[in-house]
């Protein structure tokens, strides 16, 4: 007979704190889940949520096992219906991972999303989750409740709140992630296209624990394209691994409540309830892609930005193909299949009723999905030039790139050196190549949607990098060199572009920021604003530290953390007027230095 | 509120722990061993059981170092209660327990009291004198020996097919007998002779039909009979002043005002004395199970009765209070009062401002697993 263990006191306090909730009945104690192995415990519990709506059916009563792990009130909290008597279904804020029934469990691995914090994320709503042992499985067990009552108002996804696809069975755990980049822009040219269904051009970007592929291009079955996204030279210039099978649905496919499709004879039956005929919208496809090889299907859906909006770009959702009968399939009787025998064979294998869908892993990287995190929103979308790869130029690109531009042109003859480690975002591997060439790739891997060229020279003399530099909204030159400044004044612009010159002084104590705005660059503003800090400068007599034993050439001391400190308060600032020009030709002075307590602080001179 | 979780580890901290039972069954187990050993005694013992709050599970763990729990053991002798005087009977079982218990036991009115050293048990011994031929069969089944407990084993049944759970080892043939052990009738009892010195005389006594009644009891109330009685017990244990009624008179009692049908030990608990305060302003007369012509209240002083049913008066309309709060802080702060700190009284408003909550989100990095 195995020991009996107890459940830690803070499980039984936590069980306690359900008393409070007359909905809930306990219909077990605290267990160990699965003979004990993982330190989770599972507690039965009967829901009777007391304001259930009628809208979707949702019965009075749902068992349910909540299991928390042997470090609560810490670690994952997870509310999952029973096996039986549970919630039959699935519904929106609901997990879906196969498989559905695990063996040794009594409960489907569905579980609810009812707290934002339940696994460490960040709260949505801002409302914070209690973390006390007394509160923490009440919250949880009471949004269930609520989560019911929501279910069966059908109010899961209320008009206005960001739009959330089912849960695809297989996605979350799938090894293979496919990224497609769709937008309203392209949306508009969907709409135009007759096209259901055709093939697509797969890129591999990067394979480690996770294969990641990129949709790069869409074509009719008759090899017209249709799409081809503006994919940064990094993802345009890959070689390309396959071609995939894609087809189009009028509206997203789901079961009721809401419920993603698990065979191909599901996807088949919705299809046509939408008006679809799937096999005759996939057979030509197939029969176009079928000498690649195809391993992937794609299934495009119309989706919107909110719940019960319009929609407003496509959604690809892979599904990895077994393989498919090839051109050269022969079967005993027939010998040499033709495409009829070939059809027939998948229809019945691969595409067969029965058949399961193993969906893959979508996201969609067009920059306003990929930007969530922290975006410009003045800067993006513009086309900027920047002068000079040094460690300052490289940092602000960086900084522009990352957070929405695109468009950019770097200009720098220098090649990177050992020494210029310390501060620049290049590394070893890029040493003995031009700094503009190598930043331009870097930077076109950074950001997925850029379109970054790169000229060897501090200012434009070829023909190219004459014309991409009067196409600019934004000149920002970091060269510190006057040279450049003069050759930037004597060039001419059809109409007013906005420049921004970025220098940093001595130890880059302080950051020189002037704004200003013309058809020609302000030279004699710019001396004239410019001139009393170098004249400061000159009088300081400052010391410059020589580049190694035995070499003459003086360089400029700055360290990294200071550097890339004031770069961003460039780019800060840049951002932050872009939108109140036109900028007059004023220089913005900040000092880097240490308070009272030795530590750094940054402020504004005059 | 009825706060069924609070109530059920309110009774898992008031039973007697695990060690305290298992020092219970050795020193039974070691009694009854010695005595059939004995050359004296072997030949005149039928069968030894426990019974008491033990056996119905109506006992509470001992409050404090220095307290004990006493468990009642029946010893069953052939010895002719018409031939012999009780004080005989306790003369000759001196020279047995000065052998094995040297200097821990004592003689009471009616019982034996053993101390077990090292321990917080007490075996609280009772002679009685040779059951009928009839009862005799009863007395060595196996539904009357054994350590079972009536929460242990409610599926009880008095007849010779009973096994206790301990003995069912998952053959198919205990299956079978199970199944008639519900199906078939039960014995009678008979009640037991027992010496009473302070009566110079021999008292009735029937423990199998008090442990029946109370199996009975705790059936019609889903369970909850036996922890009802448990929880006022507890409370007693902090209400201690009269001392009596307390033990089985008192559950006696709470057995017959009590209601059936009670759905929870909060509701049973209310209820009951509620009703001892009702309908007992007065000390009742309580005929005892089996043996109707004992008063269990005779050695209750109307006294002490008053003073303890002041205390109920108290106890219930606290319960009430508690029971009928609409929230399950006040509540839980409620039956801790009357219960004690082993009910979990909650966080009260006052332990909260003593320690202001922490806020332990709102900053960002790399987020650990």
């Amino acid at each position: 007979m195995p020991a009996r263990t107890e459940p830690p006191p803070a499980l039984l306090v936590a069980r306690r704190a359900l008393d409070a909730l007359p909905e809930v009945e306990l219909l077990e104690e605290w267990q160990l889940t699965d003979g004990g192995g993982r330190g989770e415990w599972q507690l039965k519990v009967r829901l009777r949520p007391s304001a259930l709506g009628d809208v979707v059916p949702v019965p009075e009563e749902t068992d349910w096992y909540v299991v928390a792990q042997s470090v609560y009130p810490k670690g994952i909290i997870s509310i999952l219906p029973a096996t039986e008597k549970g919630l039959p279904g699935f519904f929106p804020h609901q997990m879906r991972e196969l498989p559905d029934q695990l063996s040794g469990v009594p409960w489907r691995n569905r579980k609810v999303c009812v707290a934002t914090d339940s696994e460490n994320n960040l709260s949505r709503t801002g409302d914070e989750e209690p973390r006390g042992e007394r509160d923490r499985l009440r919250r949880h067990v009471s949004r269930a409740l609520s989560w019911l009552e929501a279910a069966s108002r059908d109010e899961l996804l209320a008009e206005g709140d960001p739009f959330e696809l089912p849960v695809f069975p297989g996605s979350v755990g799938s090894r293979l992630r496919v990224a497609f980049h769709e937008g309203p822009e392209s949306f508009e040219v969907w709409s135009r296209t007759e096209a259901q269904a055709g093939t697509a051009q797969v890129v591999r970007l990067a394979k480690g624990t996770r294969e990641y592929v990129v949709l790069r291009s869409f074509s009719t079955s008759g090899d017209e394209l249709i799409v081809s996204p503006p994919w940064s030279d990094a993802i345009a210039t890959l070689r390309p691994l396959q071609r995939a099978v894609w087809l189009r649905l009028p509206a997203l496919p789901v079961l009721s409540p809401y419920e993603a499709p698990a065979t191909w004879g599901d996807l088949r039956r919705l299809a046509a309830q939408q008006g679809v005929e799937l096999d005759a919208v996939l057979r030509p496809a197939l029969a176009a892609a079928r000498r690649f090889a195809p391993t992937l299907a794609l299934v495009g859906i119309p989706v919107p930005a909110l719940s019960r909006g319009e929609p407003e770009r496509l959604h690809w959702q892979p599904v990895v193909l077994p393989t498919l009968s090839s051109n050269r399939a022969v079967s005993k009787a027939k010998g040499r299949l033709g495409e009829d025998g070939r059809w027939q064979l998948d229809r019945h294998g691969a595409f067969a009723d029965l058949a399961p869908l193993a969906w893959g892993w979508a996201e969609n990287w067009h920059p306003d999905q990929l930007g969530s995190r922290g975006r410009f929103a003045a800067l993006t979308g513009q086309r900027v030039v920047v002068l000079g790869a040094g460690a300052l130029g490289s940092m602000v690109s960086e900084l522009l790139v990352r957070a929405g531009v695109t468009s950019l042109a770097i200009f720098d003859a220098d090649e990177l050196v050992a020494g210029n480690l310390v501060r620049h975002t290049l590394v070893s591997s890029d040493l003995g190549s031009l700094k503009s060439f190598a930043l331009r790739d870097r930077l076109n891997w950074a950001n997925p949607s850029a379109d970054i060229f790169a000229f060897s020279s501090f200012s434009p003399t070829t023909a190219e990098a004459r014309a991409w530099a009067l196409s600019a909204d934004l000149l920002i030159d970091t060269t510190g060199s006057h040279d450049v400044v003069e050759a930037m004044a004597a060039f001419e612009w059809p109409s007013s572009i906005a420049f921004a010159s970025v220098s940093v002084l001595y130890a880059a104590e302080h950051l020189l920021l002037f704004l200003a705005e013309g058809q020609r660059f302000p030279l004699d503003d710019f001396d004239r604003a410019v001139q009393p800090w170098l004249e400061r400068e000159r009088e300081a007599g400052h010391e410059f530290p020589q580049e190694g034993i035995g070499c003459w050439h003086p360089v400029f001391p700055a360290r990294a953390d200071h550097i890339w400190q004031l770069a961003s308060v460039a780019v800060s600032a840049v951002e932050a007027r872009f939108a109140a020009r036109p900028w007059l030709g004023d220089l913005y002075v900040y000092r880097r230095g240490f308070d009272q307590d030795g530590l750094p602080s940054l402020e504004r001179v005059e | 509120m009825e706060l069924k979780s609070h109530f059920k580890d309110f009774l898992a901290d008031i039973r007697l722990t695990p060690e305290q039972r298992a020092d219970c069954e050795e020193g039974h187990t070691e009694l009854r061993n010695r005595l059939k050993a004995d050359g004296t005694w072997g030949p005149r013992i039928v069968n030894t059981f426990l019974q008491g709050s033990y056996r119905r599970s109506t006992a509470v763990r001992p409050l404090g170092e220095a307290r004990r729990a006493d468990v009642d053991v029946v010893v069953v002798t052939r010895l002719d209660h018409k031939a012999l005087t009780p004080r005989l009977v306790v003369d000759e079982l001196k020279p047995f327990l000065d052998e094995h218990y040297s200097g821990l036991w004592e003689e009471h009115a009616r019982s034996i009291l053993i101390r077990l050293p090292g321990t917080q048990v007490e075996l609280d011994l009772v002679l009685t004198a040779a059951p009928s031929e009839t009862q005799q069969d009863l007395i060595e089944s196996a539904a009357v020996g054994g350590q079972w407990t009536l929460e242990e084993a409610s599926d009880w049944r008095l007849n010779n097919y009973w096994r206790p759970p301990q003995e069912r080892a998952g053959f198919a043939r205990v299956a079978r007998l199970m199944e008639a052990a519900a199906g078939e009738p039960e014995w009678q009892t008979e009640p037991l002779c027992i010496p009473a010195r302070d009566l110079g005389s021999w008292v009735r006594t029937d423990p199998l039909a008090q442990i029946r009644w109370t199996r009975d009891k705790n059936a019609a109330t889903n369970g909850h009979f036996v922890n009802v009685v448990k929880a006022v017990k507890w409370w007693r244990v902090r209400h201690s002043d009269p001392k009596y009624p307390k033990g089985y008179p008192l559950e006696h009692l709470l057995g017959q005002t009590c209601d059936d049908g009670i759905g929870s030990v909060a509701q049973g608990l209310t209820q009951a004395l509620e009703a001892v305060r009702d309908r007992h302003a007065s000390k009742p007369d309580m005929p005892d199970h089996g043996v109707p012509e004992n008063d269990v209240f005779a050695r209750v002083s109307d006294e002490d009765y008053a003073a303890f049913h002041t205390l109920v008066r108290e106890a219930a309309s606290l319960a009430r209070r508690a029971l009928n709060a609409p929230t399950m802080e006040e509540s839980a702060r409620l039956w801790s009062d009357l219960l004690g700190p082993e009910f979990d009284p909650g966080e009260g408003v006052f332990s909260e401002r003593k320690s202001p909550t922490i806020i332990t989100t709102g900053r960002f990095g790399a987020r650990p697993d």
